[in-house]
């Protein structure tokens, strides 16, 4: 009698042994996969706080550099008030400053929004990786409004300039230094129809989106578009000749 | 041997899911660990009142869901509200584990103690 009864809660036991083996091993799964994305030991709402402080810092920083560069404009418009060449070399680097895309421009143009797929995907329906927004698509949509003569574009309110990277950085995509998330709204500065036509043209970026309802064009009569606010050191760039 | 069972079973639970492809939100991580933590002290629980004697089915079953799910409700709960619920699981239940542990360790000695003298 006595060795059944050690038997059975022996048994018993075992079973919610189970249980537990399985327990430990999806909390040590988690914490592995945690760490391997570079977690760390932290909680979750540490790392609230952590990201949150982080994100405020860099609104601050992006004012600074949006007072600093009005600042600048004040500096050369004082020196311009001296002698005439002086005036005539302001003229000049105004003009420079505006086509390189370091101050803002408003104009007519399109608003160009892009955004992730809502429609059922997966098999038999569109593939997920479909229904996504991609770096690809927004270098195509600018590359296609720069050929049709936008002369200055912006990807939620990033200005896009000579240097301007379009890469995708996990779930968001990187323009200029800035993460940026769906949904994306480019906003390009030119003649309103022919940059629309040339994003509808047959076979060109609206027509292969898997998902029609993932772009959306719209023309405006007056939209801007801010100033490049990203750093503008150059460590190797010297002047030739 | 019975008591290698307990052990075996940890062991066949670990690996049925470990190599299993699941993933859970990182949001979860702690409270799965201390969910974890109640297992093991119900675990440790049952194996001391079963060699004391006491072992009653529905207190052990009963024990070890309601433990697991409430530790780590109550964690959240703590987290909500801002306070950290989660420390004082941990103190409790490790607390518990370590206290079971050891009356476990005492019975042994003492059956073999007592083996020796009937030898």
């Amino acid at each position: 009698m006595n060795v059944i009864r050690s038997r059975s809660w022996v048994l018993k036991v075992t079973i919610m042994s189970i249980g537990l083996g399985m327990l430990i091993a999806v909390s040590l799964k988690t914490q592995q996969q945690m760490r391997s994305e570079g977690i760390g030991d932290f909680r979750w709402p540490e790392l609230v706080m952590a990201y949150k402080d982080a994100r405020r810092q860099n609104e601050r920083l992006h004012k600074q550099i949006a007072q600093l560069q009005d600042k600048l404009t004040d500096y050369e418009y004082q020196i311009s008030q001296g002698s005439s060449s002086a005036k005539l070399l302001n003229r000049e680097l105004q003009e420079i400053k505006f086509l390189a895309g370091l101050t803002a421009a408003h104009g007519p143009g399109v608003t160009v929004t892009l955004k992730d797929s809502r429609k059922k995907t997966g098999p038999g329906a569109i593939p997920i990786i479909d229904s996504l927004i991609h770096d690809t698509d927004i270098w195509r949509v600018v590359n296609e409004l720069s050929s049709a003569g936008a002369e200055a574009i912006s990807i939620n309110d990033q200005r896009v300039i000579a240097m301007t990277p379009i890469r995708c950085v996990g779930p968001v995509i990187q323009v200029n230094e800035v993460p940026i998330a769906q949904p994306y709204v480019i906003r390009a500065i030119g003649n309103p129809k022919t940059l629309e036509s040339a994003l509808r043209m047959t076979g060109g970026v609206v027509d292969s989106m898997p998902d029609p309802d993932m772009i959306e064009i719209k023309q405006e009569t007056d939209i801007t578009v801010p100033a490049y606010a990203g750093s503008r050191r150059t460590n190797y760039l010297k002047p030739a000749g | 041997m019975s008591w290698l069972l307990p052990l075996i079973g940890v062991v066949a639970g670990f690996a049925t899911v470990y190599w299993m492809d699941i993933e859970v939100p990182g949001k979860l991580a702690s409270y799965l660990s201390l969910a974890a933590l109640a297992g093991l002290d119900s675990i440790f629980g049952g194996i001391r009142a079963g060699l004391e004697g006491k072992f009653h089915d529905d207190i052990f079953f009963s024990g070890f869901l309601v433990n697991t799910l409430l530790a780590a409700l109550l964690a959240y709960i703590g987290d909500e509200i801002g306070v950290d619920l989660f420390l004082a699981a941990v103190v409790v239940l490790g607390g518990r584990v370590f206290l079971n542990l050891s009356l476990i360790r005492r019975y042994w000695l003492n059956k073999a103690a007592i083996q020796k003298k009937t030898e």
